[in-house]
């Protein structure tokens, strides 16, 4: 019977390694397609073709792909054998963080072309400082108010390096 | 005669002083502060010194480099969390020491001799470069390309524990670094018919992205943000004491310099084969091994450090970078329109005379801030986690963005950011990915010179291998990937285990 991809919640570490595999399986065969019709399009000699490199690329990838594919199979009947679920190395991650800091930096991208970068990077310290938990609101409102100050004089007036 | 006066000029020029020390002052931070990395603060600077004179830009990355490596033994030792991984093993002896009271004394064994492995390397590397320029002068494109393949099948190799993943980590990395328009023949590929993907993948950002977000992503998302500090109480360590392990610290200092100098091997690496050396060795340690032998720290701190050293001969005589800093600052040069290589000391003697310079000055700093600020450093290693990462983050964008001004780059450091975290999770080395985003054009264009080359000759394949040292390279490249290969790892046990029944 097949195996459960999920348990608790968490990955299994040899599952994952076959979807990578086969991800790259399907990622390899498109490059490889993707390289030959191109090449076809663009009319020039193999040894000249732009297209030749991706094409050598294509094959050490698929090649690549069967050995992760092996390697997640004898991953999952070691943990079969041992009568063992192995955790993989996604098993100690707070997924919710990660996610919401992601959407916090994406939402930051966002603001800078809509309110410039001095208020969006103070909206955006404010808003990640509280969700990582800091608490000292003294703390927050300087760095939040100083930190875009300063590199704005530091870095825009001072190094002449160009901000958002 | 005229090489000392060239390295003098630049040690006594007041503005390459204070740029190595405004760059050492932030690698003394970066290398400390477990969650910021060197790579991730040269991966900055490249952005930020964009706009700078080139031998400015060399002395601050210079700076960092030469102290960051070092202070990774501060944390290492302090809070037992290596600020760099080249200062893993730092952590078994330097910990267990500062946990009996004598932080102090193992600082000052790690200082002492991250300064003599470093100027050890950069001694070598002046004598070297030359000479190695010199027979690099012969090689032809299908040599560079085997070295660059050989350059990221070892890195493949030793950064991850599969070697499979370690070689799509830098297939991928090829492949990034074949967007845009083709150098040969002029054709836009794998852009996909985004504009602004046409001028290709600008390494700064996939540089910030690969260190400085999927860092700060990787931090957020552990379970522990925060460390208890270790003490430090100055207490009175001789420095004739400390210096009894100076001959041997010659022998580490030769190790990591060896290891430096091969591509992708680097600072773990060496430490970990000169720690293993010193237990062979050193047959009585002050204390056994992994329970605060100086040994130990001397092993690990020479060797790494002498490996900045030695990472900057290939780097600097065939631009092949021998780890993921190297690469960065392969980018430094890129960026300013330098093109290191064979001809690269006789063209451009002044940048080897800077990158020299700055590696003695850097050094000098190392020890300076060494005993001055590194005891006093440990309040700032404490800072909180929540506090440090939304500040990098803010950085990461504005490096990201400024080196073409477009908002489209902080996209790309972004997306790279979340590719390199979900590569670290899943056990994917970013390391290969780096080199092969830096190597990936002079792998493709030479590659297709070798073949166009190779094509008009009689007998294809001996124009393409038949010189002896294209032989050796493609030698090697095909031993180091049937070395990994698990079947033939298999193959060779078996036939030992027949051999010994």
């Amino acid at each position: 019977m097949k195996r459960n991809l999920w348990m608790n919640g968490k990955k299994l570490n040899a599952n994952g390694t076959c979807l990578e595999g086969l991800f790259f399986l399907v990622a390899s065969t498109a490059l490889f397609v993707y390289s030959l019709y191109f090449h076809a399009d663009s009319g020039s000699q193999w040894k000249q073709s732009p297209y030749l490199f991706p094409l050598v690329i294509a094959v050490f990838l698929f090649l690549l792909s069967l050995s992760l594919l092996r390697e997640g199979r004898q991953e999952g009947s070691a943990n079969r054998a041992d009568g063992e679920v192995a955790q993989g190395p996604v098993a100690d991650i707070s997924w919710k963080k990660t996610a919401v800091v992601t959407l916090l930096v994406f939402a930051y991208m966002q603001g800078i072309g809509l309110v410039g970068f001095i208020l969006a990077t103070f909206l955006f310290l404010v808003a990640t400082f509280l969700y990582l938990k800091e608490r000292r609101l003294w703390l927050i409102a300087l760095l939040s108010i100083s930190f875009p100050l300063v590199v704005y004089v530091l870095f825009g007036m001072l190094l002449h390096v160009m901000l958002p | 005669m005229n090489e000392i006066l060239g390295i003098a000029a630049y040690m006594l020029d007041i503005r390459f002083v204070l740029l190595v020390f405004a760059g050492s002052v932030a690698g003394l931070f970066v290398g400390a502060i477990p969650g910021l990395s060197v790579s991730m603060a040269t991966a900055l600077l490249v952005s930020i010194t964009y706009s700078w004179q080139t031998t400015d830009a060399l002395a601050t990355v210079m700076g960092v480099y030469v102290v960051g490596v070092f202070s990774g033994a501060i944390s290492a030792i302090l809070i037992n969390i290596p600020g760099a991984p080249s200062s893993v093993v730092t952590t078994l002896d330097g910990f267990p020491l500062a946990k009996r009271g004598e932080a102090y004394k193992a600082l000052k064994y790690a200082i002492i001799y991250s300064f003599i492995g470093t100027l050890f390397g950069f001694i070598v590397l002046w004598l070297l470069a030359k000479p190695i320029s010199n027979v690099a002068l012969n090689f032809t494109p299908m040599d560079y390309f085997l070295l660059a393949l050989f350059g990221l099948s070892t890195v493949g190799s030793l950064t991850t524990k599969s070697f499979a993943k370690g070689l799509i980590s830098a297939c991928l990395g090829l492949l990034f670094s074949l967007v845009g328009i083709d150098s040969v023949m002029g054709t836009a590929r794998l852009n996909f018919g985004i504009q602004n993907l046409q001028a290709g993948i600008n390494i700064v950002p996939a540089l910030v992205g690969l260190f400085g977000f999927a860092e700060v992503l990787t931090v957020i998302s552990g379970s522990s943000m925060d460390a208890e500090v270790s003490k430090v109480t100055r207490t009175v360590v001789k420095t004739k004491e400390v210096l009894k392990q100076f001959t041997i610290s010659l022998y580490y200092a030769t190790i990591g310099t060896f290891v430096g100098a091969l591509p992708g091997a680097g600072g773990p690496v060496a430490a970990f084969l000169a720690y293993s050396e010193a237990k062979r060795v050193v047959k009585h340690p002050s204390v056994p091994f992994g329970e605060g032998a100086v040994e130990g720290i001397v092993a690990s701190e020479t060797a790494n450090n002498a490996c900045i050293g030695g990472a900057m001969i290939p780097l600097l005589t065939l631009a092949i970078p021998g780890d993921a800093v190297t690469a960065i600052i392969l980018s430094v040069f890129y960026v300013h329109g330098l093109r290191p290589g064979p001809m690269f000391i006789k063209t451009n003697p002044q940048m080897f005379h800077a990158i020299l310079a700055g590696g003695f000055v850097g050094s000098i700093f190392l020890l300076l801030l060494g005993f001055l600020a590194a005891p006093r450093i440990s309040k700032i290693i404490a800072v909180p986690k929540r506090i440090l990462l939304p500040l990098v983050t803010v950085l990461c964008v504005i490096g990201s963005f400024a080196v073409n001004n477009r908002m489209f780059d902080v996209g790309l450091m972004f997306f790279f950011g979340i590719l390199g975290f979900v590569m670290r999770r899943r056990e994917y080395s970013v390391a290969p990915m780096t080199l092969a985003i830096v190597l990936g054009g002079m792998m493709d264009s030479n590659f297709r010179r070798a073949i166009s080359l190779a094509s008009s000759e009689d007998h294809f394949y001996t124009a393409l291998f038949g010189r002896p040292l294209t032989l050796t390279l493609t030698l090697l490249t095909v031993l180091t990937l049937l070395s990994n290969s698990k079947g033939v790892k298999r193959l060779f046990c078996s036939m030992f285990a027949r051999k010994r029944a």
